[in-house]
């Protein structure tokens, strides 16, 4: 079981966080406030061909105060760990709150939460700080020596480790301690396409971003998949390009959790649905008075955001507010039943309780309203597997992998792309094929969902890296889904669209 | 304490390099006519580099205390010393190499900054309760003084200070959106007002709709959707990519410098001195990547053309690779400026047969890194522009497009002002122009409003 960081563990906290306190009860007026100090760890390994391009390790550590005075927010954060520091940083937030009140037309209030007064780690079984830079950058070289033999022409293995260690504390009385460790590995091998364009086609490895320490790295199987991935990275430069148009999908989950980000985790925001977001990350077309009613897509979907799915990217024992995590459905039967909230969401959206969607990616910048691991549910009647989704297919494709995303600021229109596809002819997997995109409408796409994979075909995939609010914050999120069928979704051609 | 306490201290304790960047900043965002969130942020941070054996080590944290930049200096001393040694290694630069005249630090930013935007933006707020309008935008200064020294001697220093407001205003049944953006180094010189009344205006255009499919059409892109192209072009300018075979840059027998890529009226450059737009003069590198190298701390930065009347100028490229691979040295800048001393957008419109105008992209991703195929979304504001007026509002367009390809398409450049990408926002800063395109491809319709 892992123990807090050292170094978080030295900083005067009782020192920062009783100046912190004092100072906001002297604040005339004051509702509210809370205090967060940050000491994370980040390092940023890069592997090109077999050098060692590039090594950084990050300490990011300051603090951030938050206010509600006479019903009006007020923050500020500074790196500088000092009692002086927080005074300062209080006196400003409250200057900040009385500035700005006259542009504020409704009170700020928080829906009512359980003061909490709690230590929570999540697990990791070897902290990857600890592991020594040498073995780090001789594996990655072995793997990157593997592809290279293999018969690629370049390789890039990269890994990102994050060890994040933050105390909470509030003038109601919460104090909550809290760790998470997380890794990226993933490489990258990329050999010419000779025939076809002479540039360069690559192929990632299916390693994902975890909610685990470097245990994860050490387990995965990363030799075994070079000769593979570079196997089928030269079997796709032979492919045929797509014929574009309306085709049956079979969806990995390797590729369908960025949809399922995308359309549905995003499109459930409720500070979204309320134009929070309007200026910048967007709204969406799920608006509170649909709540019970709107179609999302086929019954069989089943769609529930948790800040408790172990070695989830987005776990906590309790959010930015203080909230303890929790589990609850967002999408049932296909239809919308629920949000993403934060306190003052809650209260808004006349909730008993906030279900902890608050999060700051930093100590300088104010919590949102963020995503918690939204998952896709699999078959609960029976498991399906892979193989009987695509039997259910007479023409179609089956997708491998996330690469390219985008989609409209209300949710509606996206289009991805993949690492792999896999033409699916009577039922069977019939050789890959080249520069599918495939395109849809929110609500059109999920309502084509046919089929769902069981429990053995469900995974944990995610981000480090979903980016929303201004200023700009990123936050690391998992999606738990199954491989799925979906009937008659249409196809590009992408080299065609490049023309 | 400051960033040139910091400087002194890294290297006393043993760094080859430290950089210290004293950054603040202030924001605040609203929306349907109220104050949402706001903060205000300070820091002190170094990064110190340790160049041992040819090896590197680099470490980056936030100071409270001078010992911190010890730390800092021991942690990076015992990565370097675990490290491999780096292919990029390369002598370090001295005084002589540093840029002529080091740029004062940059004012703090704080609550006050935001002072000179709380009466007029009360007054739009109040206009578009008025107007039966709903205003959602974000407003910021940033000010960050960067230092850097080297063991060699160098010393060098730049500042960077950026207001920016965006607004978005709808109509209260959320059916007509339209979006408008600013930047100033000042924010107390953005015409708040004047923003409104530019996206009211658009708001009045938007009361006819017109419904149009997907397919190839010519636009005018104004300077924000120009400025999201553009942005992306150059992030894919570097030497390696090409040389490497993995960016649209490569060439049968080497990078397409020197080849006409783009229509002629297209030049595109970098100038850290560039007026009201100034940047940093040298290059701070915390690691190596394909655009700037670890041992190139310090190096100058000119002011760089990278397209010169639409021939493609030599990619980015690091000292170590241009050795190798007999390129110039062509650091990044950090601002992008298209010229364009032609007509304003009003004038544009005017002389308009048919065409799309589109204020501003969103989701911009890459498809295909080998055709620098993009995809990406319309959003608040397209409009039929027909005889010389605009005509009505359109509905969203996903594209699918090759910025290369955009700018070899484009019939027309107009005058360039500084602009703020939408989705990038201010921290890159951008001057752009609006552009005439002709067949821009939008592939599907997006029902978003």
């Amino acid at each position: 079981m892992p123990e807090l960081d050292a170094d978080f563990m030295r900083l005067p906290q009782a020192e920062l966080a009783g100046a912190a306190l004092d100072a906001m009860r002297r604040v005339p007026g004051l509702d509210y406030g809370d205090f967060r100090l940050h000491r994370d760890r980040i390092e940023y390994l890069h592997v090109k061909e077999r050098e060692l391009e590039a090594h950084q390790q990050l300490h990011p550590v300051g603090f951030g105060v938050r206010l509600v005075v006479d019903g009006a927010w007020g923050f500020a954060g500074n790196g500088a760990c000092t009692p002086e520091a927080v005074r300062q940083a209080v006196r400003e937030a409250a200057e900040l709150a009385a500035l700005l009140r006259p542009l504020q037309s409704e009170r700020v209030e928080l829906a009512p939460e359980p003061c909490h007064r709690q230590t929570w780690i999540a697990p990791a079984l070897v902290d990857p700080f600890e592991v020594p830079l040498e073995e780090k950058v001789s594996f990655m070289q072995t793997v990157s020596d593997r592809l290279l033999r293999a018969g690629a022409e370049f390789s890039d293995f990269m890994t990102e480790a994050v060890v994040e260690s933050r105390l909470f504390v509030s003038t109601e009385g919460a104090e909550i301690r809290q760790q998470r460790t997380r890794v990226h590995p993933v490489y990258q091998a990329g050999i010419r396409d000779r025939a076809g364009s002479g540039l360069v086609e690559t192929m990632r490895s299916d390693s994902r971003p975890v909610g685990q320490g470097w245990e994860y790295v050490r387990a995965y199987d990363f030799l075994g998949e070079a000769e593979r991935s570079v196997a089928l990275l030269q079997e796709k430069l032979r492919a045929p390009s797509v014929d574009p148009g309306p085709l049956d999908l079979v969806i990995d989950p390797s590729n369908l959790w960025l949809t399922v980000h995308e359309s549905v985790a995003h499109g459930t925001e409720l500070d979204r649905a309320l134009g929070y977001e309007a200026n910048f990350a967007g709204t969406t077309f799920a608006t509170p008075d649909q709540v019970g009613s709107l179609r999302y897509g086929s019954e069989l979907m089943h769609v529930t955001g948790d800040r408790l799915e172990p070695q989830g990217l987005a776990s906590v024992g309790f959010d930015d507010e203080g909230v303890a995590a929790q589990r609850w459905d967002i999408i049932r039967a296909g239809i919308l039943v629920g949000y993403q909230l934060n306190r003052q969401m809650a209260h808004r959206f006349q909730q008993a309780r906030s279900n902890g969607c608050a999060f700051a990616d930093s100590w300088a910048h104010v919590p949102l309203q963020r995503m918690p691991n939204v998952s896709l549910q699999p078959n609960v009647d029976e498991d399906v597997s892979l193989e009987q989704l695509l039997a259910e297919v007479r023409h179609g494709i089956y997708i491998v992998g996330d690469k390219s995303w985008s989609i409209d600021q209300q949710r509606y229109n996206f289009q991805f792309t993949g690492q792999r596809f896999y033409r699916i002819e009577n039922g069977r997997l019939q050789g890959q094929l080249r520069d599918v995109a495939y395109q849809s409408r929110t609500p059109d796409f999920w309502g084509r969902l046919a089929a769902l994979g069981g429990r053995s075909t469900w995974r944990l995939q995610g981000a480090f890296n979903c980016g929303k609010g201004q200023p700009d914050q990123v936050a690391p999120v998992s999606h738990g889904v199954p491989a799925a069928l979906f009937r008659q979704v249409t196809v590009l051609n992408t080299h065609q669209q490049g023309r | 304490m400051d960033g040139h306490d910091v400087v002194e201290a890294t290297l006393a304790a043993g760094a080859t390099i430290a950089i210290a960047a004293t950054t603040s900043a202030a924001n605040c965002r609203w929306a349907n006519n109220s104050l949402t969130t706001n903060g205000v942020e300070r820091a002190l941070s170094c990064t110190a580099i340790a160049v041992e054996g040819g090896a590197v080590g680099s470490e980056g944290l936030d100071v409270t205390a001078l010992d911190d930049c010890r730390r800092a200096a021991e942690w990076a001393r015992a990565a370097a010393r675990q490290a491999p040694p780096a292919a990029d290694a390369f002598a370090l630069l001295g005084p002589a190499d540093a840029p002529a005249h080091p740029a004062p630090a940059a004012g703090p930013a704080g609550a006050e900054s935001l002072r000179p935007l709380v009466d007029p933006l009360a007054a739009v707020l109040e206009r578009a309760r008025r107007d039966e309008l709903c205003c959602f935008g974000y407003a910021e200064v940033q000010a960050a003084t960067e230092q850097l020294g080297l063991t060699t001697g160098l010393r060098a220093g730049g500042r960077r200070v950026a207001g920016t407001v965006s607004m978005t205003v709808k109509s209260k049944d959320l059916r007509r959106s339209a979006w408008v953006g600013a930047v100033a180094a000042d924010l107390g010189r953005i015409d708040l007002a004047g923003l409104y009344d530019r996206a009211a205006a658009r708001l009045a255009w938007a009361q006819r709709q017109v419904e149009l499919p997907a397919g190839r059409y010519q636009v005018i892109l104004e300077p924000s959707a120009t400025a999201d192209l553009i942005l992306r072009l150059v992030w894919e300018m570097h030497a390696r990519g090409a040389d490497e075979g993995k960016t649209a840059f490569a060439g049968p027998i080497g990078p397409r410098v020197g080849e006409r890529l783009y229509a002629r009226e297209v030049s595109l450059r970098g100038d850290p001195g560039a007026d009201g737009m100034e940047t940093p003069a040298f290059v701070r590198a915390t690691a190596s990547s394909e655009y700037s190298s670890i041992f190139d701390n310090g190096l100058a930065v000119a002011p760089t053309t990278w397209v010169d009347a639409g021939v493609q100028q030599p990619l980015m490229c690091p000292r170590a690779w241009a050795r190798d691979h007999g390129h110039p040295v062509r650091p990044p800048t950090d601002n992008l400026l298209m010229d364009g001393d032609g007509p304003e957008l009003a004038a544009m419109i005017e002389s308009t047969e048919r065409a799309l105008l589109v204020t501003s992209l969103w989701y911009i991703r890459e498809v295909d890194p080998t055709t620098m195929l993009l995809t990406g979304l319309t959003r608040d504001g397209v409009f039929l522009v027909e005889h010389g007026e605009v005509v009505g509002a359109v509905n969203n367009f996903r594209f699918n497009e090759s910025p290369m390809g955009v700018l070899a398409r484009t019939l027309e450049v107009g005058r360039g002002e500084p602009t703020i990408s939408r989705e990038v926002g201010g921290d890159v800063l951008i001057s752009a122009p609006p552009i005439r395109v002709q067949d821009f491809c939008f592939s599907s319709v997006s029902d978003a409003v």
